[in-house]
């Protein structure tokens, strides 16, 4: 998949995982596990794309006497993720006309 | 591998970072150990899950390497080569070839500029001569005030001594007069300098 594409997929990604509840470096990764693969470095430098981005923030907060950081999305990444569904309703748009091509030269090819 | 030993291992490895870079991610790895392990794995199952940390470094190092690379590129397409304009063949034939007109012209521009500053310098220079002057003048036209006073004619004595006290006060204020046209000056030049050193960066190191 092209790089910036697949960027822009896991920048979503990672705050649709946050949109609903404040989560955890650990729990992000576990939530996107059925549906995209994250490795912690790779997840670690979009968290920081995000926050430096005002798309979320960060507090510390004590769990089991140690430090967590929860990360949670703010207006801008909420208006980030709406802004990711228009846009793929024109991909999905796009991407019906194109199969739809491919279907009608093999239905010609078989007919 | 312990949890202490794979942070180590990351740190070291992470040690061109900045240290508040490195920390932060040391502290992120942490986390991330310490949430395997009260999900269940024991430590050394946990810092396995994460990965190895010389290849975690690498991975990250790596990524640092590809977002620089991306911005440069990215800046680069208005500002080739690192933001200096390259003069091509024709570039360099016309600077040649007009040299006798910009050499000249250039070298008009500099000593205007060179003699208008020198112009200042005097002007600051003449003020100081009048205060040394001023200086001088006021404590012996005062004496000789006196002189006059006491030996020869009391009023002309007085009057010269009154205009030598006023001319003393002068001295005090063209004292300060000069020492704000000199400060002016010294505040110009610096200015001069840094605009002249903005406008011809000597290597690389001017960029931003």
């Amino acid at each position: 998949m092209d790089i910036q594409l697949k960027r822009g997929l896991l920048d979503v990604c990672v705050l649709a995982a946050i949109k609903d509840a404040d989560s955890y470096g650990y729990r992000i990764i576990k939530d996107l596990k059925p549906y995209v693969e994250l490795s912690e470095s790779t997840l670690y430098t979009i968290l920081k794309r995000l926050e430096l981005a005002g798309m979320l923030t960060v507090r510390s907060a004590e769990h089991g006497g140690r430090l967590r950081k929860y990360y949670h999305i703010t207006r801008a990444g909420l208006g980030r993720i709406e802004d990711f569904k228009d846009e793929w309703r024109e991909v999905m748009t796009i991407y019906q006309f194109v199969a739809r091509e491919d279907t009608g030269h093999a239905q010609t090819g078989i007919s | 591998m312990h949890k202490q030993e794979f942070l180590e291992i990351l740190g070291t490895q992470l040690s061109v970072l900045p240290t508040e870079d490195r920390n932060e991610r040391l502290c992120f790895y942490s986390e991330l150990i310490d949430d395997r392990i009260e999900d269940g794995l024991s430590e050394e199952d946990a810092t396995l899950a994460v990965g190895d940390p010389r290849v975690i470094a690498a991975q990250i190092l790596f990524d640092m390497r590809m977002e620089a690379g991306q911005s440069d590129s990215r800046g680069a397409s208005a500002i080739p080569d690192g933001g200096k304009p390259r003069l091509g063949a024709w570039g360099m034939i016309l600077l040649v070839l007009g040299a006798p007109v910009w050499f000249s012209l250039l070298a008009a521009a500099v000593s205007v500029a060179v003699s208008l500053y020198a112009a200042l310098w005097s002007v600051v220079a003449s003020l100081w001569a009048v205060f040394g002057s001023f200086a001088v003048a006021a404590p012996v036209s005062v004496l000789c005030g006196i002189g006059i006073s006491v030996f020869e004619s009391p009023l002309t004595g007085l009057a010269l001594g009154g205009a030598a006290l006023v001319l003393a006060g002068l001295t005090v204020f063209l004292y300060f007069g000069c020492l704000a046209a000199t400060k002016g000056t010294v505040q110009l030049t610096k200015l001069l300098f840094r605009l002249t050193k903005r406008a011809f960066p000597i290597g690389g190191e001017h960029r931003a």
